[in-house]
Parts: structure tokens; sequence; C-alpha cells
């Protein structure tokens, strides 16, 4: 049975009529700029958010491996009106995943909880996220500790920041196409120092925090998306909005250069700036879906194509988050020539949002 | 002739055919009296544990797959502890649970559950939703409903059709979402936590908290977290320890149950046997002419064994399949329980066990084999040309007494062993064995008693002829006695348990009733004890009348135990003594040491005695007690704790109540008193609160303990009348076999009425001396009963009382039935006239 469990939180089409319904804001491309360290907290208005920690890892004998923690944030329709304690009006569901290439496979835990009990917590005071035993806690600087003491590894980490805050699309509004869109910042190239299961680890990771109401536009039922920390220090997220019969509904992303401080203006992607060409299909045994794992993924930056050939650290990084709510989605650690990052393939095993 | 020469089973079935015919009536009781016995046996059995079954199934189903679970008083738990438990290092996830009795559309009974499906997956999944298709809907909506698959399908509810709940005051729609695909419990209804609490009215409560461990987690260490935690009042169990706990709090119940029925399997088996024995005696002349036409001894013995199988398979199928009548007769009637009260609300789908069944039609056969071995023995070994003449009837020794004393000492031992895994199997054997030997010793009583007789009779010839057979095949009388003796034995023996049981609940219930009136506050979900101020104003409106409050609530001692009750009654400790009906220790009320009473099965269940001290975990801390005495509570099984009201105040700082005791003086009218006192509580708590006079509350008690008895006292009617049955047939099937005697006697000059007197006193005594030993034979066991057996199973001990009158009725009954069956027999064997009588079989 519980394979044809279905993810709670993003089955939220066509709520029920309700007495006093939650009132989602909308994202609009004149939103106010985004104000740090404020929107490093929660957003517990908009319907969906999520912090995103993407990145390789390596131990003293070199050995390189992919690592994951994501924390949801999300807002059920329920009655805004219901007095009880365990109304659901928010809910927080997080993942921490491994890829290391000596396992073969992805490991992962998950956690889901609603808000409240000192179960789960999102403050949207600073950032600050709590899940039973798992924590999420942002500093003054931009950078984070986290500890996820998961099923099968434990794993702190603390994340430092190297490059200034990168904002993903115009006034930091991410446009997902038919007036969907997100608010969207980045921190990419951050230094890690990890400890997973007493084993001291460096690394460097991309951080993502994105909220929204409207997250995809109708007809979409997935997205592919890629986040690169390259080598000489330059940053680039891509991402395209794919409808049921695979054609790209919309694409987006960031490119900033490596000048020296960095602090060069980011060159958003336009639409149809952006393709994903797959080369090689991995079909997954456990659900059955087909997933691009190996992609050449080609950006218009100025006028000039630049492609990077993205290969998975492994074939196997499936994550099924449905025990959590959540969906099957694949998600894993990708290197190209120019450098390394995260690949993320959601809605090839079934439309994503509308998983029955 | 070629027939001449065919099989001897050709001679047989004429034996066969020709026994029918002349006797349908006979092979008929035999029959009839295994066929009792497999059935009640089977039908008891099937009955119970299908009632365990279904009702460990539903439990294990709602409780999912937790490793334990919180459950809290009738008004619920604060649901604040819900975040404590979480956050506790050893727990792994905990999930809260709101439950409540609803109705499902106009009239549908439901057991509705609120609960959260993000852990339900992980701590109990049989609880989580399973949303189908249509209605959009997941287990988060407020107004997502999910069904059990049968539960909807009964309904003709499709997924999301609207339908409302209501439940106490409150009402609301629910669309169906989808289905419970796990779920065991057919009644139950899944909707969200947060629904759950704000529109069935209880904001702020859980009815239970199940906990999954951390993986790894040390379960015993997880245990001690919770209980240092838990607030008094609240009950820690895990889902094992839940079923274990309902399997312990019936099984001596089911044990009891099973045992009765094996006594009418047992009974069955004498009565077969005596029935067989009987019947190879009177064709003795049969066999013995099948010996001399050539047959030798072997084809005899297979042959009258082959008559005991047929018996056996025959009444063993029909056992089974009145059984499995008498059981689902039973279930609608009386419930699964049989009347015990364990299974409150369960009716199971009663489960043919074919295990079960074989094991009943193996017993009855068995029984009627080794009822058969004997007689085929002795028709085998039968000297052919002597009992031809007529010159033996089978005579035999007088008998030993040496077997059944030993077989008597054996089962006194046997009633002074502990019990067994907390049954009482020792006790048990030890009824089985005085059984064995008190039948046992039938051959040589009625031989001692008839030389007596043989001394003083000479002069009385009626009376010397009817006593006199009896002397001369003292076997096949104390066959016949035996059947009589062993079902009179353990009839008397349940009737006497049963009425020592019920005049001990009787003098009890006086004892503990010592008030006139009692009010009782039932604790609904948010609703509080009786406060200091309601109980205030119930002191003022009592007037002349004196009130005691008191309060009762669960204590619990250790995890995998049962809660004891905790009875804080009476204010100080004297008084408190005085109000309990204290059956041991007397020590000195010493005021300056905290001091509690135990009930028998507390004393029992944590091995103490009056003057030694307890550890209690009271207002919040592990305090020591003095225990000053030992009372009586057939209430509560699993131990009930007394303490004066004074002390528990002081200890724990609770100064609310639940319940009161009324002492009014003479003259008062206390069904106004009863209102006047309602009428001073504010309108919810006196919804909740009943009042009754002690009368009442007796009598409804009372009646409880016989509908729980109320099997025991149809198996005990249907085995006396199977002994009724069975004295009739030794009886007529040992006057039948004299026809030639009487034919005899006619000659000598006897009178038809002379002969009929002497049947009449020859059935009467044999009557007399069963029912005489079976009644001494029978006030043993029941003694190993009330003194073994019960304190064993149930923790409790009670006074032996006698039923005179029953017994007295019961006695006459067997007597008179006795008497009859001989007289009308008699009548039967007269009826040919002397000549035809002593041609008789010729």
């Amino acid at each position: 049975m519980h394979r044809k469990l279905i993810p709670i939180i993003f089955a939220a089409m066509l709520e029920p009529a309700l007495a006093a319904p939650p009132d989602y804001p909308a994202i609009t491309a004149n939103a106010p700029a985004l104000d740090f360290p404020q929107d490093h907290a929660a957003h517990p208005a908009y319907r969906t958010e999520w912090w995103y920690l993407t990145g390789w890892l390596k131990d003293g004998s070199g050995a390189q491996m992919g690592f994951q923690v994501t924390f949801f944030r999300s807002r059920p329709a329920v009655d805004q009106d219901n007095p009880s304690s365990f109304a659901a009006k928010q809910v927080v569901m997080a993942h921490a995943a491994l890829s290391d290439p000596r396992r073969g496979r992805l490991i992962h835990d998950q956690r889901v909880s609603r808000l409240g009990f000192g179960r789960a917590a999102a403050s949207d005071s600073a950032l600050d996220l709590a899940l039973d035993d798992w924590r999420w806690q942002g500093d003054a600087e931009g950078g984070f500790s986290i500890r996820v003491p998961a099923k099968g590894f434990a794993l702190t980490l603390s994340a430092t920041p190297t490059q200034p805050i990168l904002i993903e699309g115009p006034n930091g509004v991410s446009a997902k196409g038919d007036g969907a869109a997100s608010r969207y910042y980045s921190e990419p190239h951050m230094a890690i120092r990890a400890e997973l299961d007493g084993q001291k680890l460096t690394g460097e990771a991309w951080f993502d925090h994105e909220w929204s109401s409207t997250l995809l536009p109708d007809g979409a039922v997935g997205w592919d998306w890629a986040a690169l920390d390259l080598d000489d220090g330059a940053s680039l997220m891509a991402f395209r909005i794919r409808d049921a019969a695979g054609k790209t509904l919309w694409t987006g992303g960031t490119w900033r250069d490596s000048g020296r401080d960095h602090e060069g203006a980011p060159v958003f992607l336009g639409d149809n700036a952006v393709t994903f060409t797959p080369r090689r299909r991995w079909h997954s045994p456990h659900s059955g879906a087909d997933y691009p794992v190996d992609s050449d993924l080609e950006v218009t930056l100025n006028g000039e194509k630049r492609l990077f050939a993205l290969h998975p650290l492994l074939d196997d990084q499936e994550l099924d988050s449905r025990l959590a709510g959540g969906p099957i989605y694949w998600e894993g650690a990708v290197s190209c020539a120019q450098g390394r990052g995260y690949l993320e393939l959601t809605g090839y095993d079934q439309p994503f949002g509308r998983q029955k | 002739m070629r027939s001449s020469e065919a099989t001897p089973w050709k001679a047989f079935l004429w034996l066969l055919g020709g026994e029918l015919r002349a006797h349908p009536g006979r092979a008929a009781l035999a029959l009839a009296a295994l066929a009792v016995g497999v059935a009640l046996g089977y039908a008891v059995h099937i009955v119970n544990q299908s009632a365990l079954n279904e009702f460990s199934r539903a439990m294990a189903s709602v409780s999912g797959q937790g490793d334990y679970e919180i459950t809290g008083p009738p008004d619920g738990i604060d649901e604040s502890l819900y975040g404590k438990i979480a956050g506790l290092p050893d727990v792994g996830d905990a999930l809260p649970v709101g439950e409540a009795d609803a109705t499902l559309g106009a009239s549908t009974p439901i057991h509705l559950i609120g609960t959260d499906a993000l852990h339900a997956l992980t701590v109990s999944p049989s609880l989580l939703g399973r949303p189908a298709a249509g209605p959009a809907r997941t287990p988060l909506d407020d107004d997502a409903l999910f069904l059990p698959p049968a539960l909807a399908a009964r309904l003709n509810l499709a997924p999301g059709a609207k339908i409302e709940i209501s439940s106490g005051d409150h009402r609301a729609a629910f669309v169906l979402a989808g289905d419970l695909p796990a779920l065991e419990d057919e009644s139950g209804a899944v909707i969200d936590i947060a629904a759950f609490q704000w529109r069935f009215g209880h904001i702020g409560h859980l009815s239970r908290i199940i906990v999954k461990s951390r993986p790894g987690a040390d379960l015993a260490a997880l245990a001690k977290e919770l209980l240092a935690i838990l607030p008094p009042g609240m009950g820690l169990s895990s889902p094992s320890d839940r079923a274990r706990r309902d399997d312990a709090l019936s099984r001596a119940y089911r044990v009891n149950l099973d045992m009765l029925a094996l006594v009418a399997l047992i009974t069955g088996g004498f009565l077969t046997f005596s029935g067989q024995s009987l019947s190879v005696a009177r064709r003795a002349r049969e066999f013995a002419l099948l010996r001399m036409l050539g047959l030798r001894r072997s084809t005899i013995l297979r042959y009258v064994l082959a008559e005991g199988v047929a018996l056996g398979l025959l009444g063993a199928g029909l056992g089974l399949a009145l059984g499995a009548g008498l059981a689902t007769a039973a279930v609608r009637l009386l419930g699964g329980d049989l009347g015990g009260g364990y299974f409150h609300g369960v009716r199971p789908s009663l489960d043919f066990a074919p295990g079960a069944a074989l094991l009943f039609a193996g017993l009855g056969l068995a029984a009627a084999l080794s009822g058969s071995l004997w007689p085929a023995r002795a028709a085998a070994g039968l000297p052919p040309v002597e009992t031809l003449k007529g010159f033996s009837s089978g005579g035999g020794t007088a008998g030993k007494p040496w077997l059944g004393a030993g077989f008597l000492l054996l089962g006194g031992g046997c009633a002074l062993m502990p019990p067994v895994m907390n049954l009482p199997l020792f006790g048990y054997l030890s009824v089985g064995l005085i059984l064995g030997g008190g039948v046992a010793l039938m051959p040589w009583l009625l031989g001692t008693m008839l030389r007596l007789a043989d001394r003083g009779l000479e002069r009385r010839p009626v009376l010397f002829l009817a006593l006199k057979p009896l002397s001369f095949a003292p076997r096949q009388a104390s066959i016949a006695l035996a059947g009589l003796v062993a079902s009179t034995s353990l009839t008397i023996a349940m009737a006497v348990m049963v009425a020592s049981f019920r005049h001990s609940v009787d003098v009890w219930l006086g004892d503990l009733l010592s008030a006139d009136l009692y009010l009782r506050v039932t604790p609904g979900p948010g609703a509080p004890d009786l406060t200091a101020e309601e109980q205030a104003r119930l002191s003022a409106a009592a007037g002349g009348a004196h009130i005691s409050f008191g309060k009762t609530m669960p204590l619990m001692l250790a995890p995998d135990r049962p809660a004891m009750a905790l009875i804080a009654r009476a204010d100080d400790a004297a008084d408190l003594r005085s109000r309990l009906p204290v059956v041991k220790g007397a020590l000195p009320v010493s005021p300056d040491r905290p001091q509690v009473l135990l009930s028998e099965p507390a004393a029992r269940l944590l091995g103490k005695h009056p003057g030694e001290s307890i550890e209690l975990p009271l207002g919040g801390t592990q305090r020591t007690f003095l225990i000053t005495g030992i009372f009586r509570d057939y209430a509560r099984q699993f131990g009930s704790i007394a303490i004066d009201g004074n002390s528990y105040r002081a200890l724990t700082g609770d100064h609310t109540a639940n319940e009161a005791a009324i002492f009014t003086p003479p003259g008062l009218d206390r069904a106004e008193l009863a209102r006047h006192l309602r009428a001073s509580l504010p309108p919810a708590t006196a919804d909740r609160t009943q009042i009754a006079d002690s009368a009442t509350i007796r009598a409804s008690a009372l009646d409880l303990f016989d509908r729980s008895f109320l099997l025991t006292y149809a198996i005990e009617a249907v085995a006396t009348l199977v002994g009724m049955a069975g004295v009739a047939a030794t009886v007529s099937a040992q006057t039948l076999a004299r026809t030639r005697e009487f034919g005899m006697l006619r000659h000598l000059g006897v009178r038809r009425s002379e002969i009929g007197a002497m049947l009449l006193t020859e059935g009467t005594a044999l009557g007399v001396t069963g029912v005489l030993c079976g009644l001494g034979l029978g006030g043993l066991i029941g003694e190993v009963l009330i003194d073994v057996v019960n304190p064993q199973s149930f923790n409790w001990t009670m006074d032996t009382v006698w039923p005179i009158r029953l017994l007295a009725a019961a006695g006459l009954a067997l007597v008179a039935a006795a008497a009859l069956a001989a007289r009308l027999s008699g009548r039967a064997a007269l009826a040919n006239g002397p000549v035809m009588a002593v041609r008789e079989d010729f």
C-alpha cells in the first residue's frame, strides 16, 4: 500500500470550499527588493518555500560524494478559523541525501510535521528551521549550521559564504511563465565543513532559497534544473519547465562570471535561452521512470552559446520523498568540464504537483 | 449354505441390527451424550477464540504498530503531553489520536478517529487514509473522511460523497476522500486530528498518543523516559502488552469455560462407557453363540471396538454440527464474550477452526473408544459355554479400594500445587483425579454396601430380591453407578462453586454499599471531576444527610501490567477500614505513617502482605506506604489500592472527587434528596452525574453476575439433563437385561406388582447411592474449584456455601429419574408374560 501513497504537500489542486481559506500573496515583477538577513527567514504567508543546500564533499583521501539537505515549508489550504493547535496551517518537510559512488545509490531520510508542539518550526524573523531533532540555523553573515541525525547517517555541517548573494532574476523575482513566479536567491560557492558519522569532510555547496504561491504555469508537469559552481568561480543556474509532451514551456536562469570579486552584475537568461538535450536516459528500477541523467545543458549568454555536458556522479540518485508527502524525483550530483553542481529532474514519474 | 460361510461382519450386522431394532432409544442416548459433550466443547471454544481474535485484530489495527501507547483518563490527555513525548531522546515519532463514538449519516455507529496523516505512516500505517482519485482531498483537509472499504461499500458511499458525522451534540459534514485499506476495525472512520478537535468539541485534548521508538533505541529505557514524564492517571502500554493483557483479562474465564465444556465431554464419555458395557453385557449370549460358531476372540474385540468407533464418529459429527449451531446462537444471544463482559461490543464472525473441530471430534472419539475398550475386552473374554447357559453375565470381583484411594490422594496433592503460567492447571488435574478416583471406588463401595445389606435383608424378600442381583453382578451395577456419579458430582461441584461465588459477591456488595445513596460523575472529554466548589454545593444540599466524597482513578505501577485502581475514600484510615470488606490484617492504625489497604487481587499480584510496605507513585513522586490490610474486591480483577481521603488530599493536593457516598438519616425521602443534590450542580456537571441508591446498585450488580454466569448455568442444566438421561438409561438397561429373571420370579409366584415394587426399590437404591456419592465427590471437587481454581485464575477468594435447596432438588430429580426409569422399563420387561420372558432371546 505504501507505494500508492500520494504526496500530501504537493497535491494542492482543487481545494475544498473553505469558510476561511488561506490568503496566498501573489508575486509580481515590481516586488520590493529582497532584504537580508530578514529574507533568509520563512515567509509563512506563501504557499510553498524551500531552503536547498546541494554540493560536493571530499574526505581526507580525496574521495568525492554529493549531498543535499532541504527544508520545505508548505501552507496547505485548510480552514484558517480552526482553533485547534493541530490545524495544519503550516507543514514543514525535510530531506537529507548522500550520493556516495562507493554505495552505488543515493541514501536519504526525511521528516515531516505540522508546525507546533515543538515538532516543527520555521521562524519568520531569522533563518531557523527545526523538524524534531533536525535543525537549520542561519547566522548574521549569511552562513549557517545544519544538523541532520538521519536514518543511516548523521550529518552536521557549517556553510560559510565566499561570494555575495546572487539574486535569481530581476529584483529577486524568478519568472516561470504565464504569470507564475517565485522569489528566489542563491549563495553559490559556499565553503562547507562537515562531519559525517564522525568523519571530517570539506567541500563546496550551492544554497537556494525560493518561495512562491504560484510556482508553475498551467500545463507544466515538471522541470529540469541545474546549479553549477564552476571551477573558475563563476556560477550558473538554469532551468526549463516542461509540459506533458516533454516540450519546453519556459526557460530561465542566471549567470554570474568569474570577475575578481564576483560582484559583477548577474546576467539573467530569458525564455528560450536554455536547452537541455538528453544524451542518455537512466531507467529507475524503483519507480519505473526514465531520467535524462546525461544531458547537454546549453545556454545562450550575450548571444553566445555555451555548452555544459553534464555527467552524473552516479546514475541512481532518485529520491522518493513520498513518505514525507513529497514526490519521486531525481536530484543528483553532476559534473561537467567546467565545474560541478547538482541537477534536479522532476515530473518524470508523474506530473509534478498532481500525483494521485 | 453359502451364507453360513460369509464374513463374520454379516453376523455382526445382524447383531447390530437386532440391537438397534430392540433398543433404538439406548443407542440414541449414548450418541446424544457424546454429541452434547463434543458440541458444548466445540461451541464454547470457537466462540471464545473468535471473540479473542476479533478483539485483538481490532485492537492491533487501531493501536497500529507503535512501540508504546499512552492512554489517559476518559476525559482525555492534555495535548501538550504530545509535544513533550515527541521531544524525548529515544522517541522516533509520535502520533496523536483522538477517538469518539459517533454516528455516520442517519444511524451508522462508527468509531471516529482523528489522527495526523503526516505521522501515521511511520507510527501506525493502518490509520493512514488512501485518497481516491476523484474528490481531490488530502488527509490534511478539514472535511476529508476515510472509511474502511467494506463500510463504504455497505453504505453505498462513493468517493466524493458528502456525509454528516455526529457525535454528542456536535455534527459536521465530510466528504468521502478515500479508504483505509489496512484498518481492520470495520467501524473505524479516520479524519484529521485538527478537524476532530474542532468539529467535535475536543479542543486541547487527545485520547491516545502512540509512540514509535527511535531505531535502535532500548525499549525499556524509552519506557522509563515515558513513565518519568507521565502525569498521574495516564496509562502506558505497548501493543503487545495490550494484546497480552486482553488475553490475560479473559484467559482464566475462557479456560474455565473450556474446562466446563470438557466436563460435559467427559460425562458424555462416561455415559458412552456405561451404555456400551451394558449393551455388551446384555448381548453376552449372542457373543457366546458367535464364539461357539467359531469366531475368534480378536474378531469380537474388533467388532465391539468398531461399534465404539462408529458411535464416536457419529456422535462427534453430530456434536460438531450441533456445536456450530450452538455457537452461532450463543453469539447472537450473549455476544462474543458469552456473557463474561470481557469483549465489550465485539460481535465476532465465527471462525469454525478446523483444528479445533478435529481436536474436539478426536476427544469425542477417544471418549467413545475408551468407553468401548473395556466392554470389548469383556465381551471377547466371556467363557462361551457358561455364558450360553446363563450362569455368567460378566460377574466380577467387588473391587479393591486402593486405586481409587490413590487417585483421591494424588488429587488432593495436586490441589496444593501453585498455578502454572497463571493458570490453575494442577487444580484441573486435581478435579480430574478426584473424579476418576471416586468413580474407581464405586465397585468397592457397592460391594461393601451389599455385604452389609445382605446381613439384614433376608427377612424382607422384595428388598432382598431387589438388591441381590446387584451383588451378583456388582460390576454392571457399579458401571451404572459410575456414570451416575460422574455426571452428578460435576453438576454438584459447579453448583456449589457458582452458589459460593454468588453468595460471596452478595455479602461483599452488602459490606461495600454501606451508605444509602451513591453519586458518581462520569468524566467526559474536557470535563473535569467534581471541583471543591461543587463538592461544597453538594454538601450544603445534602442537609441532614452526611456526604463523603471519594475518587477512583487508574494507577499505573508498571508498563506491562494493567493499571490498578486507586480508591481514595472516606475521611481517615479508621473510617476507610470500616467501609471496606476487610478480610485480612487488623493492623492498628498509626497516624504517623501513610498507609493503604490492598484488594485481594492486588495483594496476590504484587505478592504483598499486611505489615509490609509498598512504593506507589502518588502526587508525582514515589512514596512508601504501610499495608494495613487486605480487602475483598470482585469488581477489579487487576487489583485496587485504597487510601483514606485525608491522606490522599494531603499527599497529592488533589481536592477533586468523582464519587460520593451519602448516609441518610432514617425516614428521609432518598429520591427527593437525589433530585435536590442534582439540582445543586451546574447543568453540565449534573448531566454527567448518576445518583443511585444502594439497593439498585446491588440488584444490578447481581444481575450482571448472573448474566456473566448464564452460560455456566446453561451448561450445568445440560449436564444435569444428560446425567438424568444417563441414570435412566443405565437403570433401564440393567432392568431389561433381567427380563428372564423376572419371568422366573413370576413362575415362582411373585406377583407383577411385587416385581414392580422391587424394581422401584432397586432403582431408588441405585439412585440414592449415586446421588450421595456424587454429592460427596461433587463437594470435594467444588472445594477445589473454590479454593484452588478460582483464586489461581482470578486472584480472589470466596466463602463456601452449599446451595441446599438446589442440591436437594437436583438430587431428588436424579433419584426420581432412576426410580422412574426402573419402573417403566420393568413394565416393558413384564409386558410379555412369564413364558415369553423366560424364552427371551431364544
